[in-house]
C-alpha cells in the first residue's frame, strides 16, 4: 500500500506545530530568565533536546507499518499500562487544544481586535479544526508543508528587517555568572522543541517505516533553534531584555514596527492571520491523535484514512467527548492575560513534560521489561 | 456534506474576517472617512493630561488635495486619562473617524516629562496602535500642544516640520531621534535616558511669505531623564558629542574659530575608545579618546591648518567634556557608556550597565581628542586686478 506522506511532510508538520507555542513562550519566558544572553538559549537546548530525540529514536524504532507513537505505546505498555497510558495522553491533547484555541483568541485580541471578545475565535477555530481532525490525516500534513514554506519565509523577512534596529549593547556580553541562569532558560525551548517531535510521531501511522530518524530530525531541531534564537535576537535586541519578557506577545510587537522601505507599514495584522495556520494544523493534529489514542484505548483499530468525515464507526464517536472536554477547557480557561500566561509558562509545560518525560518512557520501559522477559 | 463542510467554512471565514468588530484597522469604515493622526502631542495639566494632534497635509485618506484631502486638522482636548482625551477629540471632529495608527511622531511636554515618562511609554508600550518605533521628542522649555498645535501654518504642521527635523538629524548625524522602544529599553537597564529636544521658535524673517506668528521647530538637543523624569538638558551644541562617543556622528558641519580665521569644517569620519582607569581593582576614570577627521569646506580670513587643528580639537574637547560632566552632575549614564564597557570588557566590566552611573560622580575622566583636517587644500588663486 502507497504511503500517505514521507518523513520530509511530517518535518514539515512538525516545523509548523513547533510555531504556535515557540512564538508564545520565547522569547518572553527565555529573557525573563537568562535576559540579554537569552538569544543563546535555543541553541543550548539543542544537546538535551537532541537527548530526548534520541531515547525517541530508539522507541520508534520498533514502529511497524501503519502504527504511529499511539500504536507504539499501545503494544509496548500492555494490556494496562497502554490503554491508560493513551487515554492521559488524549486527556492532555484534547486540553492542549482547548488552550490552544484561547492563547490564538488571545493573539488575535491582544495585536489586533482590542474591542473583540476571545469567543468568536474560540469557537470559529473549534468547528474547522474539528471538521479537519476528522478528515484524512494526510491532509493535514500535506498542508503543513505549504504553510511551512510561508511562514518560514515571513519570520525570516521580519528578523531580517528588525536588523536595523537592534543594537548589540543589548545582546552582549555573555557573562559567565549567567550560566546558570541560561540553562533554566533552556527548559521552556526544550519543551517545546521536543513536544513538536513527540506529537509528529503520532501521525506517523501513515508514513512508511524510514531510517535515519535522528540526523533527520536533529538537522530539523538545529534548523529551529537558529530561527529562534535569530528572532530573539532581533527581538531582545530591539527592545531589550527587561521590555521584551514584559509584552505579551513581542514577535507581533516587531512585526508592528516593520517597514519595507517606507513604502509598507502595519502588516501586523497579516502576520498574526498567517500563525493562524499554525494554531490550525496544531489543533487539528491534536485531536485527531487524541481521538486516535481514545479508539486505539478502548480497542478500536482505527484506519489511516476514514472514508467519511462523516462517519463515526469505528470509535471515530471518540471525539466527541474529547472536543466536549476541549469546549469544557476553553469555558474554565480565564481570559485575563495573567491567568493565560500562568498557564503558559507553568501549567502546559508541566503537563507536557509529564506525558514526554513520564508516559512515553513508561510504555518503553515496560515494553522493553517484557522484550527481555522473553 | 461536502456543501455543509464548504458552508461552515465560509461562515467562520466571514466571522474571522469581518463580523467580530474592533480591529485596529478602524472598523472596517470606508477610507474617505478617515482622519489619519500623524503628530500626537502629550501634556500635563490640572487633573489630567491634555492630548494633542495634528493630521499632516492629505491627512483625510483617499482625496487628493483638490479634493479637500490636502487640509490640516489640528486638534487638542483635556481629560483625565489619554485614551478619553482620544476619545473627546473623536467627539468634537464630527465627520471623520480619526485614525491614530499611522502616527509617526509624538512630542512629550516639558511639564508632563518633569512629571515622570512612565505613564506615557506606558500608554505607547500598551496601545496596539502604535508602533513602538515612533520617533519620540521632548518640547524644550514648553507645551507639546504649543509644538503640535502651535506650529506651521495653513500649508504645512507639526508633521512636516518633525519630518524635517528627522530627515535633517538622519542627513547630517549631529543628533538622534530616539524611539519609544529605545527610551524603554534605556530605561529599563539603568532608569537613564535621553530624549531628542525640540523647541518652538518664529519663522520671522527666515522664511518670506511665513505669515506673522508663524512657528517652527528646531533641534535642541537632548532632554535627560534620569529616575523617570527629565532632570537636565544637554544643548544642541553639545548634543554632537553624544554622537561622537557612541561612534554614530555623520557629516555635521562644526565652525571653528581660531587667531585669524573662521572656518566651517565637516566631519569625514570619526572615531570614539573608551577605556575604563584601574586603580588596583577599583574603577577610578575613564580615558576617552577620540580620533576625528575633517575636511574643511569654508574659511575666512588667513588659514593656517595647524591652528585650526588646534582649535577644532578644543572645540571637540569641549563639547565632550560638556556631556560627560552633565552625565557626571546628574550621576545618570544616559549614554549608556556602562554597557558599551561592559560590552568592551566583560569579565572586568561585568554588571557595569547598571553600576556606572553610580561611580561616575566620582570618577576622573581623562579627554583626548586628535583631529585631522584631510582634504585642507587653499585655494592659491592670483590677486584679482593684478
Amino acid at each position: 500500500m502507497k504511503p500517505d506522506y514521507n518523513r520530509r511532510q511530517l518535518l514539515y508538520l512538525c516545523f509548523v506545530i513547533f510555531l504556535a507555542p515557540a512564538v508564545r513562550l520565547i522569547p518572553v519566558t527565555t529573557a525573563s530568565a537568562a535576559g540579554s544572553a537569552s538569544w543563546l538559549s535555543p541553541l543550548l537546548a539543542l544537546p538535551i533536546s537532541l537527548a530526548y530525540l534520541l531515547f525517541l529514536t530508539e522507541f520508534m524504532k520498533n514502529r511497524r507499518t501503519g502504527e504511529g507513537a499511539g500504536e507504539l505505546m499501545l503494544r509496548f505498555g500492555g494490556p494496562v499500562v497502554g490503554p491508560a497510558a493513551l487515554v492521559l495522553t488524549a486527556a492532555f491533547l484534547f486540553f492542549y487544544c482547548g488552550f490552544l484555541l484561547h492563547s490564538g483568541a488571545s493573539r488575535f485580541t491582544a495585536t489586533i481586535y482590542p474591542a473583540a471578545t476571545p469567543q468568536p475565535f474560540i469557537y470559529t477555530a473549534l468547528v474547522i479544526g474539528t471538521v479537519a481532525a476528522l478528515g484524512p490525516m494526510k491532509a493535514i500534513v500535506r498542508s503543513a508543508k505549504i504553510f511551512a514554506l510561508l511562514i518560514i519565509a515571513v519570520l525570516l523577512i521580519v528578523v531580517l528587517l528588525a536588523i536595523d534596529s537592534l543594537s548589540l549593547e543589548r545582546l552582549l556580553p555573555i557573562i559567565p555568572e549567567k550560566l546558570s541562569a541560561l540553562l533554566k532558560s533552556t527548559l521552556p525551548v526544550t519543551d517545546v522543541l521536543t513536544g513538536a517531535v513527540v506529537y509528529t510521531a503520532f501521525a506517523e501511522f501513515g508514513a512508511p517505516v524510514y531510517s535515519g530518524r535522528f540526523r533527520a530530525y536533529a538537522r530539523w531541531m538545529l534548523l529551529c533553534a537558529v530561527l529562534l534564537s535569530l528572532m530573539t535576537a532581533a527581538i531582545v535586541g530591539s527592545y531589550g531584555a527587561t521590555l521584551s519578557a514584559e509584552l505579551l506577545y513581542s514577535f507581533f510587537t516587531l512585526t508592528r514596527g516593520i517597514s519595507l522601505f517606507g513604502s509598507l507599514e502595519r502588516v501586523e495584522a497579516f502576520i498574526v492571520a498567517i500563525w493562524l495556520f499554525p494554531d490550525f494544523i496544531t489543533f487539528a493534529l491534536m485531536a485527531a491523535s487524541g481521538m486516535r489514542c481514545l479508539q486505539l484505548a478502548f480497542g478500536y483499530r482505527p484506519s489511516a484514512d476514514p472514508k467519511r468525515r462523516s462517519s463515526f464507526k469505528n470509535g471515530r464517536w471518540l471525539i466527541f467527548p474529547g472536543i466536549a472536554a476541549t469546549l469544557a477547557t476553553t469555558f474554565f480557561i480565564p481570559s485575563d492575560a495573567e491567568s493565560l500566561k500562568v498557564l503558559s509558562e507553568v501549567v502546559v509545560p508541566i503537563l507536557n513534560a509529564g506525558v514526554l518525560l513520564l508516559i512515553l518512557p513508561l510504555c518503553y520501559v515496560i515494553g522493553r521489561l517484557k522484550k527481555a522477559q522473553k | 456534506m461536502k456543501k455543509l463542510t464548504a458552508l461552515i467554512c465560509a461562515i467562520n471565514c466571514l466571522v474571522l474576517c469581518s463580523c467580530s468588530g474592533g480591529s485596529i484597522y478602524s472598523n472596517y469604515r470606508e477610507v474617505e472617512q478617515l482622519m489619519m493622526i500623524q503628530a500626537m502631542g502629550f501634556d500635563r495639566c490640572d487633573g489630567g493630561v491634555e492630548l494633542s494632534v495634528s493630521s499632516g497635509t492629505g491627512g483625510l485618506s483617499g482625496q487628493g488635495e483638490s479634493e479637500g484631502g490636502g487640509q490640516i486638522v489640528r486638534m487638542s482636548a483635556a481629560a483625565e486619562t489619554l485614551l478619553t482625551a482620544q476619545e473627546l477629540i473623536q467627539d468634537y471632529s464630527a465627520s471623520e473617524e480619526l485614525f491614530f495608527a499611522h502616527t509617526s511622531y509624538i512630542v512629550i511636554g516639558s511639564d508632563a516629562l518633569s512629571d515622570g515618562l512612565e505613564y506615557y511609554l506606558d500608554y505607547i508600550e500598551r496601545n496596539e496602535t502604535f508602533r513602538l518605533d515612533i520617533p519620540v521628542f521632548a518640547a524644550s522649555g514648553g507645551s507639546a500642544k504649543e509644538l503640535v498645535v502651535g506650529t506651521g501654518s495653513d500649508s504645512y504642521d507639526a508633521v512636516n516640520v518633525l519630518r524635517s527635523i528627522e530627515r535633517n538629524l538622519g542627513v547630517r548625524g549631529d543628533g538622534h531621534i530616539y524611539t519609544a522602544g529605545e527610551i524603554a529599553a534605556d530605561l529599563n537597564v539603568n532608569g537613564s535616558a535621553l530624549i531628542c529636544a525640540v523647541k518652538t521658535v518664529p519663522v520671522g524673517d527666515t522664511i518670506k511669505d511665513a505669515s506673522e506668528g508663524e512657528q517652527t521647530a528646531v533641534f535642541d538637543g537632548y532632554a535627560v531623564i534620569g529616575g523617570g523624569r527629565a532632570i537636565a538638558q544637554l544643548n544642541a551644541h553639545d548634543a554632537l558629542a553624544v554622537n561622537l562617543l557612541l561612534n554614530r556622528s555623520g557629516p555635521s558641519m562644526i565652525a571653528v574659530e581660531a587667531e585669524d580665521i573662521t572656518a566651517t569644517l565637516q566631519l569625514d569620519d570619526s572615531s570614539c575608545d573608551i577605556r575604563p582607569i584601574f586603580d588596583g581593582d577599583e574603577l577610578c576614570g575613564l580615558k576617552v579618546s577620540l580620533k576625528v577627521s575633517a575636511a574643511l569646506s569654508e574659511y575666512r580670513g588667513e588659514p593656517d591648518i595647524k591652528e585650526l587643528n588646534r582649535a577644532f580639537e578644543r572645540d571637540l574637547h569641549s563639547r565632550l567634556d560638556a556631556a560627560l560632566t552633565l552625565s557626571r552632575e546628574t550621576g545618570c549614564d544616559f549614554m549608556q557608556l556602562g554597557a558599551l564597557l561592559q560590552k568592551q570588557q566583560p569579565l572586568t566590566m561585568s554588571g557595569m550597565d547598571t553600576e556606572l552611573q553610580r561611580l561616575l560622580p566620582n570618577l576622573y575622566i581623562y579627554i583626548n581628542v586628535e583631529t585631522e583636517i584631510d582634504r585642507g587644500f587653499v585655494l592659491n588663486r592670483p590677486e584679482v586686478g593684478k
